[in-house]
């Protein structure tokens, strides 16, 4: 008797304050909770994206977003070695375009901005999963060992960005891209293209139009969203799900850093054909799905990205 | 002195021809007329203009352009008498962009209306009167955060003409809800859409501006 005399003794008057502050505690709680989440719907994977960075807060920039993009398939072809991504790559950037900035018009007479990239605060442009990569002439029963494992680095900044160009044969971003080998035979800093002569990846969803003795390769647009804002913000949020983007035209250099002093890069280029001319070699991204979120101002498309989080 | 005078003459006897020219033209019995259903003919050569007397829509699967005012004109080529088909050449079918709204996602504005090169446009009279319209390449710019999209629809493929009605009681041209394919443009661009709308009064600028009436 006396307990519930107690909880009556504090009346219903006193359980609907502590109620009401707690209810105050949560919401004062809930912006900060919110901010600190992870963006989602439209704004989902843009975590990262550099929206406080001094080029994206730049009062010239005429159009500012966040990109980020999952690559579920493809594979690459280095002269008669072929070798398919067995896990989704990631890439994700911010992009700006200066009214002014420089455009790209097509045969059709659409005109496509080319926008700059901004890399993402935790620095990662692109993730990729290591690859298996079979040595040439050896059957591959030790990983690291009787093959290369690979890792697909970024070699500098994404350039040349123009999501309209997804309707065109013209390449949709240019990335240069180095290839990291990895063997016990190799050492730590074997590499095929390096920061000043990387693989430069040069995709396009249109046609191809490769030297021989490659053929032109046609790739799609997938699917194409068009979208405001859900919360009434002023960006415009593009999707592209299931595309297929192709670069068969590009050359591949010859290894470097492989064994001691790059004594082992005469293997290397032996056993893979290095370097490789344009017209060998063919890279193929496909189940492409991107999201792109674009707006003429930083702030609001900051406070459009917050206002997802959870 | 007999030098001008030849000149004088040479001059009035090129007014005279030109007037005899004239006169010949202000005949009737032709499929299009002005000032009246049987009036004078057109004459081939003349100009036809009319403005938008109602909204111009373009539909696709990725939304509607609407534009409110614009400007359509032509140049009759033929003007057989009546129980023919009078032709024309259709170099305008302009949309002011600043009349326009989009409702496509991600467009920021519609950038230009026109067509591109001219179509040819068949007067069919009788009682339901027709102006059937080929070799239309209608070309729509539209502006977005990502830069410019043309697309150009009309006729092709499986599209081969536009109708529209005429009518002598508002000198017009009415476009009902008409199919029109894509003919070029960026991959972005939807591949059919239709289009509808209205011109009128039209007028024979070439005439005093006297409206155009179908026989």
């Amino acid at each position: 008797m006396a307990v519930p005399g107690l909880f009556h003794r504090f009346g219903n008057r006193t359980l609907s304050a502590v109620a009401a502050a707690l209810a105050l505690l949560a919401a004062t709680a809930s912006p900060s909770a919110a901010a600190t989440g992870q963006p989602s719907g439209p704004y989902t994977g843009m975590g990262t994206c550099p929206t406080s960075s001094s080029q994206l807060q730049d009062p010239n920039q005429a159009v500012v977003g966040c990109t980020v993009a999952t690559i579920g398939g493809g594979g690459f072809t280095v002269g008669s070695t072929q070798v398919n991504f067995a896990s989704p790559m990631t890439v994700a950037f911010g992009v700006t375009w200066a009214k002014g900035g420089p455009t790209v018009t097509f045969p059709d007479k659409s005109t496509a901005e080319l926008f700059s990239t901004v890399t993402p605060t935790d620095g990662r442009e692109l993730q990729a999963s290591p690859l298996d990569v079979p040595i040439p002439g050896l059957s591959d029963f030790w990983p690291g060992v009787t093959s290369a494992i690979v890792l697909i680095e970024p070699a500098g900044p994404i350039t040349n960005f123009a999501p309209l160009s997804a309707g065109e044969n013209y390449p949709l971003f240019r990335l240069p891209i180095k290839m990291h080998l990895l063997n016990a035979f190799l050492g730590p800093n074997c590499y095929v293209g390096s920061d000043s002569a990387p693989i430069v990846l040069s995709p396009t969803a249109g046609t191809t139009d490769p030297p021989a003795p490659n053929q032109p390769v046609k790739g799609s647009t997938g699917t194409i969203s068009i979208g405001r804002d859900p919360d009434g913000f002023g960006d415009t949020v593009v999707g592209f799900a299931g595309a297929t983007l192709n670069d068969n035209a590009l050359p591949v250099p010859g290894a470097n850093g492989c064994g001691l002093f790059g004594s082992a890069n005469w293997i290397v280029n032996l056993l893979f054909g290095l370097p490789s001319a344009a017209g060998h070699n063919a890279i193929a991204l496909s189940s492409v799905t991107t999201a792109l979120a674009v707006d003429s101002s930083d702030s609001d498309l900051i406070n459009a990205i917050n206002a997802t989080r959870k | 002195m007999r030098a001008r005078t030849s000149a004088l003459t040479a001059l009035a006897a090129l007014g005279l021809v030109l007037g005899a020219a004239g006169q010949a033209g202000a005949s009737t019995g032709g499929v299009l007329t002005v000032g009246s259903a049987g009036g004078t003919d057109v004459n081939v050569g003349d100009s036809l203009t009319g403005a938008i007397n109602s909204d111009f829509v373009f539909t696709t699967s990725s939304g509607t352009i609407d534009c409110g005012s614009g400007q359509f004109t032509a140049a009759v080529t033929a003007n057989p008498a009546v129980g023919g088909n009078a032709t024309e050449s259709i170099t305008q079918l302009h949309a002011d962009p600043s009349s326009c709204t989009s409702t496509i996602g991600g467009t920021l504005g519609v950038t230009s209306v026109e067509i591109n090169g001219p179509a040819t446009g068949t007067v069919v009279g009788g009682a339901s009167p027709t102006l059937r319209v080929t070799g239309l390449d209608e070309q729509v710019t539209l502006s977005s955060f990502l830069g410019s999209v043309t697309c150009d629809y009309g006729t092709t493929g499986s599209v081969t003409e536009i109708d529209g009605a005429l009518s002598n009681a508002t000198n017009s041209i009415s476009f009902a809800t008409q199919n029109v394919n894509l003919i070029s443009g960026s991959g972005l661009c939807p591949s059919s859409g239709t289009f509808q709308g209205g011109v009128g009064p039209v007028d024979d600028s070439s005439q005093g501006g006297q409206a155009t009436f179908v026989n």
